[in-house]
């Protein structure tokens, strides 16, 4: 496992795959039409200057919705001991990450899917479809997919897709209002700035397949699949560790 | 003379350890103070959000405090007010925004969804967030895989 910890934690080091996804599909992300751009872009300089200045707590909520949508298209699988597994091997690989904690910990969700993928939503939400699991020979394999998920939370990749721009109107209503309690204007403000951070966010996990999983592995030429024929697919191993 | 070396040595060492102390302020729902600088080393004690701590200076990533080590990634070292109304210019910084519970919170969500109805589950997502290993049961489980180093979890 450890020689797969440093493998995973390498090839996501190296990864910026999900940067470079097409999002112009998602819908979202208007800024509300009565706030003065020009006069909001000064204030927000001298407060926050883009997606390192989100927060803890909000880069959760960001996750959160990620994931809720995540979970619409996906249906999660009801597997207890597996998705038990699943999540201690991802928290004994963030444990060995540049970022041990995050806002609410890393939390996993196995998918019922045969695809072959995994993601990541930011905060510390994680991915991983059934079908990666049937592809991978072992808990090294399995360690390297959720390291690489890890690292990509640790980094903060996804909120670094999110434009600046439509998170404007949010910031400069916190520079100005953030010890009150919001009105009903200011909560649809910031929930239309929170749907374009959400919506550019879900883009960009459409494709979020690892870059350490070749495509032909498991869509093309099929060798991952005959070998796992022949071999105890990794989920019923899985289940007798879990246990 | 060697007395007065060593007197004089243990001064300066002290008088390093005070210039460095600084408050350091946890950002995170809850993480482990642990009793070496090291991910895999034992739980001494839990940091709460917002919980102020004295940092002695920083060793391999964690920031040392009387009540033992934490991560660097889960605190900041900035002054933040839990109003979230102090920061540059009158303005909240990001790390107040969490720590006064404001920007993108659970009322923005709570709108988010209303808004976005049968697009979202976050029923699902508080059900994924529930799952959670113990420690003493993952590092029972790094321990099994030869995972801990020397010293591991003692």
């Amino acid at each position: 496992m450890k020689r797969f910890l440093l493998l995973g934690v390498l090839a996501a080091a190296g990864c910026q795959g999900l940067q470079n996804l097409d999002v112009s599909s998602m819908t979202g992300g208007r800024i509300n039409s009565n706030v003065d751009l020009a006069k909001v872009a000064k204030g927000v300089n001298q407060v926050r200057k883009g997606f390192s200045e989100i927060s803890e707590s909000e880069e959760y909520y960001i996750g959160r919705a990620v994931s809720a949508q995540v979970l619409t298209r996906y249906k999660p699988l009801n597997d207890p001991g597996l998705n038990a597994y699943a999540q201690k091997v991802a928290q004994a690989v963030a444990l060995a990450s540049d970022r041990p904690a995050t806002y609410k910990g890393y939390h996993v969700q196995v998918l019922a899917s045969d695809e072959i993928n995994a993601f990541a939503a930011p905060g510390g939400f994680i991915f991983v479809t059934k079908g990666m699991l049937e592809l991978v020979r072992s808990e090294d394999e399995l360690a390297g997919v959720l390291a690489h998920e890890v690292a990509h939370i640790a980094k903060k990749h996804g909120l670094k897709t999110i434009q600046t721009s439509r998170l404007t109107s949010a910031f400069t209503i916190l520079g100005s209002e953030a010890a009150k309690n919001y009105t009903p204007q200011q909560v649809s403000q910031l929930t239309t700035a929170f749907e374009g951070a959400v919506d550019g966010e879900g883009g960009q996990l459409r494709s979020g397949r690892p870059q350490g999983v070749p495509r032909a592995h498991g869509e093309g030429r099929g060798l991952g699949r005959r070998r796992h024929v022949q071999d105890p697919p990794l989920p019923r191993q899985a289940r007798d560790r879990a246990g | 003379m060697m007395k007065r070396t060593i007197l004089l040595g243990a001064v300066l060492a002290l008088s390093a350890v005070a210039a460095y102390a600084s408050t350091i302020t946890v950002l995170v729902q809850e993480t482990s103070l642990r009793k070496r600088p090291q991910s895999y080393s034992p739980s001494v004690g839990v940091a709460r959000l917002g919980q102020k701590l004295e940092s002695l200076g920083v060793e391999a990533g964690f920031h040392k405090t009387p009540s033992g080590y934490i991560h660097s990634s889960a605190v900041t070292t900035r002054k933040a007010s839990l109003s979230g109304g102090d920061g540059v210019g009158g303005s909240a910084t990001a790390d107040e925004v969490t720590l006064a519970g404001k920007g993108f919170n659970a009322q923005v969500e709570k709108s988010y969804g209303a808004k976005n109805g049968s697009a979202v589950d976050f029923a699902a997502v508080n059900a994924m967030e529930r799952r959670s290993v113990p420690e003493a049961v993952l590092f029972e489980f790094l321990r099994a895989g030869g995972l801990m180093g020397e010293g591991g979890s003692k």
